[in-house]
């Protein structure tokens, strides 16, 4: 198998050289920084060092920009389970119960757990990548339109029943809010400028990152000041690096997690946060102690840190096999291997066979470096918890203002930031999860685009969107979702089942 | 499958289906911005006199999005509308006031300050302020409100890690990051 | 480890590379900040590749740091219309296709023609016919023989309503007559792939966005919309339209950096050198060029002014004639092609 013969060599020579140990220490720890800031991204980290990287050697840079990526995406679960922020958007399921950990002091086994949650993820999907690339990227090519639309809804319609409690009529209405959020400005079709009024900001968009950080930074810096008196929390973990009886325990939801975020991840404009939500929702449906979700349980804590985490390489599979991005950060990626004379795409396995294992030993390295660094830097990190309330929150403020700016150096999106976290402020005292809204605005490009092109496609034919089978499966499980929330509905099936489990024979009439 | 957290929340929250007074409201407000947007959907070109297809104009997926919303704010409101006669419950006192000092803080940076004076010192001027109205605060409400000696140091205190942490934002974002700074 | 210390590790990365590039010629101008490059569009783009690769050549030539920013939305007008308000001191540029920076102010975008910009070009790209490997259609003939027998039977993929695959498109369609069904992606890439899934029959994206697939036999190129044959490594050559249909007007789609007018002299007199002396002989850029498909275009000043006027005037009218332009483009200076 001349596979692991190139992944073999490659790995040997990245360990054999100072200079990459030292290339990959840094970048990950940068990575790590960069995603646990809220406002700083893994897209924009990447592209920084794609420019910085440029007259270096190829191999090199690209192992530096891995880095930076798996990084970002980790160390966004470090603000999520410190401060309820979600320092990148994939890590919005992470906070649900990191953060309800962190509070009851347990924060260092929440981020020890997470940590082996994003390792285990990052090594299904480095798995997939390095086994079946060709095969999973060509079936990514059966997700068309119709399939797009399904999913964009069903991600939506998820994301706002798993974050409420009681049934899921406010986490919709906020899911459909950030739906209508990404309506605004100029549409990809007509070049058609929605709800824009004329201004030339409204016009670009509302910024996905400037919105998310005002919806759970500034919001959450709202809350943390509104309460009377703030205890700041002790952490009383008995140790932090996770047992292994303790990872072993969610070995089922790690498996599933990982290939639910490795298939995310390979799907183009879905990426990591799709992955973190779909494996929440799915462990959370397997799992008996459903109340506890939400409320800090380590099951949802792992299933979300290792699903954002396997979509990394689930995202760079379809960059190598079909030079098509599965996520934001994976284009610049793309983009970077362009850029040093890499061509991915289907010729990859013919023209630069090794390159596609060198890619999954780059991978395994940052996986490393993110397992080993991420557990050092558990210790100093929980002294954030105990920095009283006064100067923590202005810090953070002051990062949340800067990190919007940042993004594309707008005073617009300084504005954006704050106007959502009036709203998310405001939604929140009512009990509307933010999650869901966020969720909104990533997917309601997805939506509309594929809505339209489908039905251009079909010449206005609704049915086209049944009849393929996965479009199907997945129109099936809305539908589903939605019958299920109709009250009367619920009872009666909840009834049924029961009572056909007890005994058929005494159903009532 | 075992979890083994068994864990409670510090602030245990009332489940989101308990239909509040606000909740009434704002299935009120969800139908009129349902309806808005419909509106504003219904008005936007159709794209068909240049022989595209009618389901492709822009404002299908908007009207859609908009009716949805109408759909949901009704049955909230429907939900809900037996608590519109039952009070708001009392926060906490003084949270009114802590939530406005924040927000006039926050904005008076971020909105006012910020490409009107040098980033790095609206940054510092706002983390000073910040820190010192609610340390002292903090402070009064645990019941150790500082005086004299010990007042003046935490000052000091508060303005070094002000002017430290505003120097050093500013610095890794203009000289790492390479944003040019408002 | 501190913020501090990942802080050094940084700055100390980049000194390594500052001294790497510190073999700068002597200039009149020497820029005393980074230079900011805004690209309109996303990270990752073709406009944000090309540009970090002259990005990087630009830094060795001037001996300073340059930043390439991306500011996407809004068809790339809100990137384009920081650079042109920023402050006119030469330290903010923009890049992207000639072609849109030609037609904000038809499309009542932006108000600013492509005069108003001093054009530093750098690759050409053309585009190519392309149709899935399993569609009946293995020769241009038959594919204008569909388009006229059942246009709704030709769906055609492109990047959107001014892209180059949309502008193609109905320059042939404008020469060759009958009709076909336009399904618009978000980009070149995602229009190329919907080909090769299947979801279109066609696509009209430049060769750039299609060489890998073409390479890989799941795309059959027809013809480039050009002149004269395509020569693509690894595939072999493409034939030209001309040899099919007479009349398509035929206007490579420029790409480069573009600096407002309003910047001092000596900067655009330090550009005029550099474009000269080191872009035109980029290494880096000609293999950037024939890797992807793409002409190698060093062209700056008068010259690159008068090469990317077809592309406007082209692009201009097809917005025009669909009824998406604001402005008529006779009004704005910009005439229709002959």
């Amino acid at each position: 198998m001349s596979g692991l013969g190139f992944f073999i060599d490659a790995l040997g020579g990245f360990l054999t050289s100072p200079m990459t140990l030292f290339n990959v220490a840094w970048a990950t720890f940068l990575g790590i920084l960069v995603g646990s800031l809220p406002g700083l991204t893994a897209t924009l980290g990447i592209a920084l060092l794609t420019t910085l990287t440029f007259r270096m050697d190829g191999t090199q840079a690209i192992l530096i920009l891995i880095c930076m990526y798996v990084g970002a995406i980790y160390g966004g679960s470090r603000s999520a389970i410190l401060l309820n922020i979600p320092g990148t958007p994939a890590n919005a399921a992470t906070a649900l119960d990191g953060f309800p950990l962190a509070r009851s002091g347990k924060a260092g086994k929440a981020m020890g757990i997470a940590t082996a949650g994003s390792f285990a993820g990052g090594l299904i999907g480095m798995l997939a990548l390095a086994l079946v690339a060709p095969v999973l990227g060509d079936f990514a090519l059966s997700f068309g339109s119709y399939e797009f639309f399904w999913l964009a809804l069903f991600g939506v319609l998820i994301s706002g029943q798993i974050t409420t409690t009681g049934d899921a009529l406010k986490g919709w209405i906020a899911g459909f809010i950030g739906l209508f959020v990404a309506m605004i400005g100029q549409e990809g079709i007509h070049s058609y400028q929605r709800f824009s009024y004329g201004s030339s900001d409204l016009s670009g968009g509302i910024g996905l990152l400037p919105a998310l950080v005002g919806a759970f930074g500034f919001a959450e810096i709202l809350t943390v000041m509104k309460a009377r008196g703030f205890q700041s929390v002790r952490d009383a973990s008995d140790r932090i690096l996770p047992r292994m009886g303790d990872v072993w325990r969610h070995k089922r939801t790690i498996v599933r997690s990982g290939l639910i975020g490795t298939f995310m991840g390979l799907l183009p404009g879905v990426g990591e946060d799709m992955g973190a939500w779909m494996s929440y929702a799915a462990a959370k449906r397997a799992s008996k102690v459903k109340e506890t979700f939400g409320k800090g349980s380590l099951d949802g804590l792992m299933a979300a840190e290792t699903g954002n985490n396997a979509a990394v390489p689930g995202a760079i599979i379809p960059v190598l096999t079909l030079a098509v991005p599965g996520s934001a950060p994976a284009a610049v990626l793309l983009a970077a291997m362009f850029i040093h004379g890499i061509r991915p795409g289907p010729m990859i396995m013919i023209e630069f066979p090794s390159f596609v294992f060198e890619v999954v030993a780059m991978v395994a390295m940052a996986m490393f470096a993110m397992l080993i660094i991420g557990l050092m830097l558990t210790r100093p990190l929980l002294m954030v918890l105990a920095v009283p309330r006064a100067y923590l929150m202005p810090l953070i403020f002051t990062l949340c203002t800067i990190g919007s700016f940042a993004i594309a150096g707008r005073i617009f999106d300084i504005y954006v930031m704050l106007a959502f976290g009036l709203i998310g402020f405001a939604l929140r005292e009512m009990k509307y999860p933010m999650a869901p809204l966020v969720l909104g605005i990533v997917l309601g490009d997805l939506l509309d685009k594929s809505f339209r092109r489908g039905m251009t496609l079909s010449d206005g034919d609704f049915v086209a969107f049944l009849t393929r089978p996965i479009s199907a499966f997945l129109a099936l499980a809305c539908l589903l979702m939605l019958l299920g929330a109709i009250p009367p509905v619920r009872r009666r099936v909840t009834a049924l089942f029961s009572s056909l489990r007890k005994k058929p024979s005494e159903t009532p009439q | 499958m075992v979890d083994d957290t068994g864990v409670t929340v510090a602030e245990a929250s009332p489940p989101s289906d308990q239909p509040t007074r606000a909740d009434a409201l704002m299935g009120i407000v969800f139908v009129f911005f349902g309806l808005i947007i419909t509106f504003e959907a219904w008005r936007m070109p159709r794209m068909e006199e240049f022989g595209s297809n009618i389901w492709s104009a822009p404002g299908v997926v908007p009207g859609m999005i908009g009716i949805c919303l109408t759909l949901m704010g009704f049955f909230l409101f429907m939900r809900s509308r037996q608590a519109l006669n039952i009070a708001p419950p009392k926060g906490e006192p003084g949270s009114r006031l802590r939530v406005l000092i924040t927000l006039g803080l926050c904005f008076g940076f971020a909105f006012v300050a910020v490409g009107l004076i040098p980033f790095v010192l609206a940054a510092f001027l706002f983390l000073f302020s910040f820190i010192m109205i609610f340390d002292l605060q903090d402070r009064r409400v645990e019941g150790k409100p500082l005086t004299g000696n010990a007042l003046v140091k935490r000052i000091a205190l508060a303005f070094t890690v002000a002017a430290v942490a505003a120097w050093t934002i500013t610095t890794v974002f203009e000289d790492v990051f390479f944003v040019r700074l408002p | 480890m501190s913020i501090k210390s990942v802080t050094g590790l940084f700055i100390g990365a980049g000194l390594a590379l500052g001294a790497a590039a510190g073999t700068a010629a002597a200039m009149d101008w020497k820029p005393e900040k980074p230079i900011n490059i805004i690209v309109p569009w996303s990270a990752g783009g073709s406009t944000d590749q090309v540009t970090r690769v002259v990005a990087a050549e630009l830094e060795k030539a001037l001996g300073a740091t340059v930043v390439v920013q991306n500011q996407p939305g809004a068809s790339g007008s809100i990137g384009s219309k920081s650079a042109l308000e920023s402050e006119p001191d030469g330290y903010t540029w923009t890049a992207g296709a000639a072609q849109d920076l030609g037609t904000y102010k038809v499309l009542g975008m932006l108000d600013t023609s492509i005069g108003d910009w001093n054009l530093y070009l750098d690759v050409a790209n053309v585009a190519v016919i392309g149709v899935n490997a399993d569609s009946p259609y293995q020769t241009m003939d038959d594919f204008l023989k569909a388009m006229k027998d059942d246009p709704n039977a030709i769906s055609v993929a492109t990047a959107g309503l001014n892209s180059g695959g949309h502008n193609a498109m109905e320059a042939l369609k404008s020469a060759a007559g009958g009709g076909y069904k336009h399904v618009t992606y978000d980009g070149g890439n995602p229009a190329v792939i919907a080909t090769v899934s299947g979801e279109t029959v066609a696509t009209t994206q430049l060769a750039v966005e299609q060489a890998e697939m073409i390479r890989a036999k799941r795309i059959r190129p027809l013809a480039v919309l050009n002149g004269e044959p395509l020569v693509l490594e690894g595939y072999g050559e493409i034939p030209p339209i001309t040899d099919f249909v007479e009349g398509v007007p035929i206007a490579p789609n420029y790409f480069g950096v573009f600096v407002p007018g309003t910047a001092p002299a000596e900067v655009v007199a330090a550009l005029d050198k550099v474009w000269a002396d080191t872009i035109a002989n980029s290494q880096a850029l000609k293999d950037y060029a024939a890797g992807r498909g793409a002409v190698f275009a060093p062209f700056y000043g008068e010259d690159a002014q008068k090469r990317v006027l077809p592309a406007i005037q082209n692009n201009a009218y097809l917005l025009f004639d669909a009824g998406k332009a604001k402005v008529d483009p006779a009004t704005v200076g910009i005439e229709r092609m002959k």
